[in-house]
């Protein structure tokens, strides 16, 4: 048997004073290494489904398992420690501003670092954890980046910042919420290339979600879809697209190329 | 050292506060006295203010100039203001009701004229176009803002029941007089339970506005007590031959050679205290601040430490001054740190709402990487409320070049204490000069801080630093 890195059995996120559950039922099972793709309209619950996985949203019924330990029943130590092994690349990349961008990129090691060191760190930077930082931001095409302020960079670099500091933490796996949303096609497959290379030479698991099928299809060996809160297809491309489709859309029409177009969420006018 | 120790023991004689049943009965006389100076005084504030904000607000004839006055008229301290009431009216709560009175009907009239001035201007011309009388238009005004007029109406309320007891130090009667009373018969115990009495006032009017403000008819009720402290509190006897003997003693203003070369020194000074007293403040506030924010410390932490900075806050500069100069001396370390002491509480309360205020996602995401609290406070939600915290402490540090000016009338320091001497010594000439250095130097400050402000639009205040 082989040993699953993340298991999910019966999930339900249902925050206080909400009528519908955003995730219903979801049961899966991730091995090290293996990466799959998480597809499904606009507000289906995709990333809320991520956010119980690293135990940002608690779950009100069913088990989250990560490496065998319960996330969803985590005293707050043991919850963090639990964390340092899973880097979210959020979707709106959620950096903090004013921060150099080597401070954004290095509180991915903060799970690793004593108080002090971190505290350190903010006020004077050792050269070896400039490089460290450096080399995240070269992986994502942004070495140039390093000492600048957070604020001034555009959307696509902040998302690159974000996957940086996903790097830096080492994490064993990696919840990606469209980690090319504001990216351009050719730099979009340069970080799904980076990701999916990843998990293929460091048996780092990967869960991403994404608005391109055609993308999900070519770096994504299995694709999950989600639709209204429930896990609905497992499984390759083909069954995938079929809930992408928008409603209204004709059933047998085909579907324009989507992996062109640089944002898919903002084509669909989400 | 020595002088060191001395303060020491005699903040120790502060404790415990005198809790006897027999001196805690003895004190429901001044604090009526203070509570109906209050309510006497804002209800002519709010009688006067409305209609006068209102004729500001819809820029009547004239409102630009009736602008000017209420500045100049807010930027005489109230301190200043119950002062030259008791040499008026003589000692007791009518000088302090009328010194409140009058200091309050420029700021409340000012806040409310701004409010209205801002006023959506689609509704209005609407209203306008039906050939409505400007009585009727600035009726219609009233209901569009009422949110906003009730808000800072129960903040000036607030801050009018702390200046009660300034007011009453001077010879404004209520509590100040109580509690000069205690400072000068060295009866220190007691003067801790005026403090306490103090923040326990305070801490109750809050609520009862807060439960006004949901309820605003209710508070047509308190209209006819405060018409009966009016009464109570009226001038017993107002000489007008001894007023313009008074007056004829103060004029014309006059400082000797001496004085005059010293004003840049007592300036330096003022200005010294002012920012010593914000530095003191703010490096109480932050770590208070961090322990009393409901999204970082646990609630058996946050609510007490709340308590504490609200009670800090509770007792103006003046009177923390007063203390302090019982406990440290004459000069400008009382004052200083009696700034210090309300800035404290200011600036504690509303750091605390900046770091309970920063976006979540950005702290979300720092402790999804296993950060620890102290991490994740220092990574995220520091450098996210630092713009806040930045923008409280300048406006902090103009607040305190004023009252550092006032503070100093009791002694504490700085151009305030020079003032302080020349009315002990009944040098009504050098006292009046003084005054009037004080009042413009107010004026420059508050001038300069609408200018600031105006630059600073972007970040929206809270009703205190509305001013
Ligand atoms: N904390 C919350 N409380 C209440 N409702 C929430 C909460 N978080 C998310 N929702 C709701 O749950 C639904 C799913 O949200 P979610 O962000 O998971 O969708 P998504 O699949 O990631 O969509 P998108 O593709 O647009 O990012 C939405 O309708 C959202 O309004
Ligand atoms: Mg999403």
């Amino acid at each position: 048997m082989q040993a699953s890195m993340l298991r999910i059995d019966g999930l339900t996120v249902m925050p206080h004073g909400v009528k519908t559950p955003i995730c219903a039922d979801v049961s899966f099972v991730l091995r090290p290494g293996e990466r799959v793709a998480l597809v499904g309209a606009s507000g289906a619950g995709k990333t809320t489904l991520l956010r119980a996985i690293n135990g940002s949203m608690p779950a009100h019924s069913g088990t989250v398992l990560l490496n065998g330990m319960r996330v969803d029943t985590s005293h707050p130590r043991s919850l963090r420690r639990l964390r340092r092994t899973v880097a979210m690349i959020p979707q709106k990349h959620d950096l903090v501003p004013r921060l150099h961008v080597y401070q954004n990129v290095m509180a991915g090691a903060l799970g690793r670092w004593s108080a002090a060191r971190a505290l350190r760190f903010l006020l004077w930077p050792l050269a070896a954890e400039l490089a460290e930082a450096q080399r995240a931001l070269e992986q994502v095409a942004l070495g140039e980046k390093l000492r600048a302020r957070t604020a001034t960079l555009s959307g696509g670099q902040q998302q690159r910042v974000a996957i940086a500091r996903a790097l830096v933490q080492q994490p064993s796996l990696i919840l990606a919420d469209e980690p090319i949303a504001s990216l351009d096609p050719g730099m979009a497959r340069q970080v799904l290339d980076l990701l999916c290379t990843l998990a293929r030479d460091s048996g780092v698991a990967l869960v991403c979600t994404l608005h391109q099928p055609d993308l999900a299809e070519q770096y994504f060996p299995r694709i999950l879809t989600m639709e209204s809160g429930r896990l609905t297809k497992d499984g390759p491309y083909r069954l995938a697209t079929e809930a992408q489709r928008e409603p209204g859309q004709q059933q047998d029409a085909r579907l324009p190329p989507r992996g062109l177009m640089p944002d898919m969420k903002q084509a669909l006018g989400t | 050292m020595e002088s060191l120790a001395r303060a020491l023991q005699t903040l120790v004689s502060f404790l415990p506060p005198d809790l006897s049943a027999h001196y805690l009965l003895a004190l429901t006389g001044p604090v009526l006295e203070s509570i109906g100076m209050t309510a006497g005084a804002m209800l002519i504030a709010y009688m006067v203010s409305l209609p006068l904000g209102l004729y500001v607000g819809l820029r009547g004839p004239g409102s630009r100039f009736i602008g000017f006055v209420l500045s100049g008229v807010r930027a005489i301290p109230d301190l200043t203001l119950a002062i030259l009431c008791v040499i008026f009216v003589g000692i007791g709560p009518a000088a302090g009701m009328i010194a409140m009175a009058i200091f309050y009907t420029a700021a409340v009239a000012k806040i409310f004229g701004d409010l209205f001035k801002t006023a959506d201007a689609a509704p209005l011309d609407a209203i306008r176009a039906t050939g409505a009388s400007p009585v009727q238009v600035a009726l219609f005004l009233i209901p569009l803002k009422l949110n906003d007029i009730l808000s800072y109406g129960s903040y000036e309320f607030e801050s009018a029941v702390r200046a009660s007891v300034i007011v009453g130090a001077v010879g404004g009667g209520g509590l100040g007089a109580e509690l000069v009373g205690t400072l000068n018969g060295f009866d220190f115990q007691r003067t801790t339970t005026l403090l306490l009495v103090l923040i326990g006032i305070v801490a109750a009017v809050d609520a009862l506005t807060v439960r006004l403000r949901q309820r605003p008819v209710w508070l047509l009720l308190l209209v006819p007590p405060s018409l009966y402290a009016l009464w109570v509190f009226q001038p017993e006897q107002f000489s007008l031959l001894h007023a313009v003997h008074t007056i004829g003693a103060m004029f014309p203003p006059s400082l000797d050679s001496d004085a005059i070369a010293r004003l840049p020194a007592l300036i330096a000074e003022t200005c010294a205290m002012a920012l010593f007293g914000t530095v003191l403040g703010g490096i109480i506030a932050f770590p208070l601040a961090l322990m009393s924010a409901r999204t970082i410390a646990p609630p058996w932490v946050a609510l007490p430490v709340r308590r504490f900075l609200e009670a800090l806050r509770a007792v103006p500069e003046t009177v923390w001054g007063l203390v302090l100069v019982a406990i440290a001396g004459i000069g400008p370390e009382a004052g200083t740190i009696a700034l210090g002491l309300h800035s404290a509480g200011s600036l504690g309360r509303l750091f605390a709402e900046s770091f309970e205020n920063v976006d979540p996602a950005p702290v979300l995401a720092v402790a999804a990487t296993g950060a620890r609290p102290v991490a994740v406070v220092a990574y995220a939600t520091l450098p996210l409320a630092s713009a806040p915290i930045g923008v409280h402490t300048l406006f902090r540090l103009e607040w305190n070049l004023r009252q550092a000016t006032v503070v100093g009338m009791i002694g504490a320091g700085g151009i305030g204490q020079a003032l302080f001497e020349a009315q002990q010594l009944f040098f009504y000439q050098a006292m009046v000069a003084y005054l009037l250095i004080t009042w413009v130097m107010v004026l420059a400050v508050d001038q300069l801080s609408q200018m600031t402000r105006a630059r600073a639009g972007w970040i929206t205040l809270p009703a205190e630093e509305i001013r």
